[in-house]
């Protein structure tokens, strides 16, 4: 959602990627950035090399052809349910803030063990964590959440990227964090 | 390979990008030379580079940007409008050698006049509005083809199919069926910037402004660039820029006519000729899909998918008006097509001109006749619309699902529809916008709403305070609110008996954008209405760009020739006037009800900054240090749980993000997310919200 960080999270999947792999294609949805409203962001690349030419790769992903789902809101991943496989690894934040409308009628929203029989039907690699906490616990700041959602998928990128291919991207401050996240927090 | 490519690849080093035009042997070649430096030592952070071959990871407007930038431009003009805020962001920023020539203007007419008059004096300008900014400038638009220029002039469009970030997603090219200004459409974030160079030479060649077209989808996305050479600095002083007299100027009767001749002679000459290369995949004997901009890798893709990329041609131009008409019958001649897909969001623009080509051009291509209503034997059959819906942005399965449809069509076999047997799922739950915590326009409208009754009518406005899409009656374009709401007043009061009142809003951006000639009227005309000027310093919706009424900047200096807004309606004439801070609920609620009491117009300036804005400058000023007991982001509200009575006046009503109902049932305030405007705990009706520090 908004405010959470998507777009700085993207930002610096991104810049790895293109570091990395050369080059890389795809889309935002920033109609919601700063006031909880949907955000979201789509990275697509060839992890073979010198693919400097991307044309013929959309900038969105077919159904069913998503590798790996972050959701820094517990919810928000229902917003790719169709782009979600079997062999899809998804990581979820436990974090679910109920929209204003929902609100504003007192309506009931998605409650975390639905969600995740929902997800868990839809592939079998769903992780869910309390990532605000996490980042409270190590390091005094929700805002950081959104960093120990990227320590957990370095662990479970399938050797796609390495701890170190950010090193560079992040500065100093939450390169340090994003080490004690992979070293300590998920090992 | 050929020896011919290999004898290219001199050029491709140097000229890099360019060699496009030399056929897809060179893009090979290209690539190759790209990868033997190493990928990682090309990146660069340094969007104003002067170096070729250089990466840069940019979104597609950043990439329309640097190529303005490469260019040459000379002046930047814009009203901010999402989806092509970053264009002018960074070429107006810190480090950009354009920042004292990149200008917010009062509005997207006034941007464009700016400009032209500045390319018809031969300097490159670039002009950069939302699809709806074409509406506001429509009227200078039109004139822009009769007047010509002679230095380069770029307007960069940013579309929303899906109105993702707008009230409405018109299809604006069809403006240029009648202002005839040519439109390119990149295909992807390299084309984004190698296009926007190119539409500078190719705008100073045909003497006309050059609309590019990028959608939100290309604009937010981000991808991988390789920067050109950079146009020295000096290039509009070395051209001489200056403004040459010319009875062609002064559009009155004949001349007019002669312009619009000349116009016409212009657009014909660009239609016969090939200045943008398009990308083709032509394959003899096969069907023809016709697609442009972002969707050519969506057709791409999707034929890949469906193992068809071997049996349908695939044409996409990157000129899309006027369309290159030899270049385009070559495509349908060489596929020798019998049938042929338009693969295009809303209405149609390439079928419409396309088909349109093919009925003038029927005796020229191999089939005998074009039957537009379904395929026979020697006929072309031409669909489009039938398959992809002319609302809405298209997906990528959208595309592959409409092509399914067509082919197995094509084959008379019927297309099965899926029904889904796994089961009920969760499907996601529409976010609607709300402002931000904190936000002045929620105290606002929580006093308004509170005093407003059944039937009572509000007029909404572009800007923040249309995010809660229910607080408004209607809502359009920059002004309606006001604008409309005479209307509705006049009528709703024709009658004696009516007591439905009648208020408008309007944000301080879009008061000078559009709406003092709406207050002019309104006041002269005493429009039975209370107006509401949510005065929140900035230009929040798009970014904080500054308004013409913005008092202070982010490190705290005055702003010079800033507009005193109630000294501005006390000179319009508007003499029932206040001014009132909404975060001071009791005076807001004081404030409105008196004005209710107020026959005929009166206008209420409802003011107060933009927290977010506030608090960056409270940050620059003195520090986000943890001593600081004074900052504001130290303290935050608790709910006493004992005193809570769960009327739901802070949760539901005033429906401030930050507070939630956790898993009791009990209403909470998340510290990390309050703003500490304290508006909740002036509305609660028990005292059982109180502040305190973040850290107790």
């Amino acid at each position: 959602m908004g405010g959470q960080g998507v777009s700085w999270l993207s930002t610096i999947i991104r810049k790895a990627t293109g570091l990395k792999y050369g080059s890389f294609t795809g889309s935002d949805n920033r109609g919601g950035a700063q006031r909880f409203g949907h955000v979201s962001s789509i990275i697509r690349f060839n992890t073979e090399n010198n693919s400097a030419n991307l044309m013929g790769i959309a900038i969105d992903i077919p159904d069913g052809q998503a590798d790996f789902v972050i959701s820094l809101e517990g919810s928000e991943a229902l917003n790719f349910n169709s782009k979600i496989s079997s062999d899809t690894r998804v990581f979820i934040n436990s974090y679910l803030l109920a929209p204003t409308n929902i609100r504003r009628e007192d309506k009931d929203f998605f409650k975390l063990p639905d969600l995740e029989r929902h997800y868990r039907g839809l592939t079998q690699h769903v992780m869910i964590s309390d990532y605000n906490k996490m980042a409270i616990d190590s390091t005094g700041a929700v805002v950081n959440a959104n960093i120990f959602m990227l320590a957990h998928f370095l662990h479970n990128c399938s050797g796609l990227f390495e701890l170190f291919d950010f090193e560079n991207i992040i500065g100093k401050k939450r390169f340090e964090i994003l080490n004690i996240a992979y070293n300590k927090a998920f090992v | 390979m050929s020896k011919q490519c290999n004898s290219f690849i001199k050029e491709c080093n140097t000229h890099g990008k360019e060699c496009n035009t030399h056929g897809k042997e060179c893009n090979s070649h290209v690539n190759e030379f790209n990868n033997q430096v190493n990928d990682r030592d090309l990146f660069t952070d340094d969007f104003f580079t002067n170096q070729e071959n250089k990466k840069l990871i940019l979104s597609g407007a950043a990439a329309v940007a640097r190529g303005a930038f490469q260019a040459g431009a000379g002046m930047v003009l814009t009203y901010p409008g999402s989806p092509v805020v970053e264009t002018f962001e960074l070429l107006a920023s810190e480090k950009s050698p354009l920042k004292k020539s990149s200008e917010i203007v009062i509005n997207e007419s006034v941007a464009l006049h700016k400009a032209l008059g500045f390319s018809m004096s031969r300097g490159r300008s670039l002009v950069i509005m939302k699809h709806v900014g074409l509406n506001v400038s429509a009227d200078p638009a039109h004139y822009a083809g009769y007047l010509g220029v002679k230095g380069g002039m770029v307007i960069l469009v940013g579309s929303d199919a899906g109105a993702k970030c707008s009230t409405g997603e018109f299809d604006c090219r069809f403006y240029s069926l009648h202002t005839h200004l040519p439109i390119i459409e990149p295909s992807d974030f390299q084309q984004a910037l190698d296009y926007t160079v190119k539409a500078f030479k190719l705008s100073e060649k045909v003497g006309l402004p050059i609309m590019i077209f990028l959608p939100s989808s290309l604009c937010y996305g981000m991808g991988t660039v390789t920067t050109g050479p950079v146009k020295k600095r000096d290039y509009f002083q070395s051209q001489g820029c200056h403004f040459e007299k010319s009875r062609k100027y002064t559009n009155v009767g004949p001349n007019a006519v002669k312009s619009h001749q000349i116009l016409l002679q212009k657009i014909q000459r660009l239609s016969i000729s090939a200045p943008f290369y398009a990308f083709q995949n032509i394959i003899p004997e096969t069907n023809l899909i016709i697609t442009s901009g972002v969707y050519r890798d969506f057709v791409i893709e999707s034929l890949k998918i469906l193992n068809l990329q071997d049996r349908i041609s695939i044409y996409c131009p990157g000129l899309t008006y006027p369309i290159e008409v030899p270049e385009f019958m070559n495509a349908v001649n060489s596929s020798g097509c019998k049938n042929m897909l338009f693969v295009e969001e809303l209405e149609g623009f390439l079928e419409m001109q396309m088909c349109h080509i093919l009925m003038k051009s029927s005796s020229s291509m191999k089939s005998s006749s074009i039957d537009l209503k379904g395929s026979g034997s020697g006929q072309m059959s031409i669909k489009g619309k039938e398959y992809f819906p002319a609302w809405g942005a298209l997906g990528i399965t959208d595309v592959k699902e409409g092509i399914i449809s067509w082919f197995n069509d094509l084959l008379g076999i019927s297309t099965p529809v899926l029904t889904d047997k796994s089961g009920p799922k969760l499907l996601p739950v529409m976010r609607e916008g709300t402002f931000c915590p904190g936000c002045p326009h929620r105290a606002f409208f929580y006093s308004l709403n509170s005093l407003l009754k059944t039937g009572d009518i509000i007029g909404g406005d572009i800007g923040c305070s249309s995010l809660p899409p229910h607080y408004s009656d209607w809502l359009t374009c920059m002004n309606s609110g006001t604008s409309i709401a005479a209307g509705v007043a006049s009528a709703v009061h024709s009658s004696v008996e009516s007591k439905q009142k009648v208020v408008s809003l309007i944000g301080d951006s879009t008061l000078f954008h559009s709406g003092i000639q709406t207050l002019i009227d309104a006041v002269q005309k005493d429009s039975e209405q209370v107006c509401f000027i949510l005065d929140n310093s900035w230009t929040a919706m798009t970014g904080h760009q500054q308004t013409n009424s913005s008092k202070r900047d982010l490190q705290g200096k005055t702003i010079n020739g800033s507009i005193d807004i109630m000294k501005l309606l006390k000179a319009i004439n508007v003499k029932k006037v206040s001014s009132v801070d909404p975060i001071d609920v009791l005076q807001m609620k004081r404030t409105v009800l008196k004005h209710f009491d107020i026959p005929g117009f009166s206008c209420v300036i409802v003011e107060h900054e933009c927290l977010l804005q506030n608090r960056r400058r409270v940050k620059n000023l003195t520090g986000n240090s943890a001593k600081n007991s004074l900052a504001p982001w130290e303290s935050t509200y608790q709910i006493v749980q004992d005193r809570c009575v769960k009327c739901n006046e802070c949760y539901s009503i005033l429906n401030c993000p930050a507070i939630y109902k956790d898993d009791q049932g009990d209403i909470r305030i998340d510290s990390s997310v309050c703003k500490s405007c304290g508006v909740c705990h002036t509305i609660c009706p028990n005292n059982s919200i109180v502040r305190i520090k973040k850290h107790d």
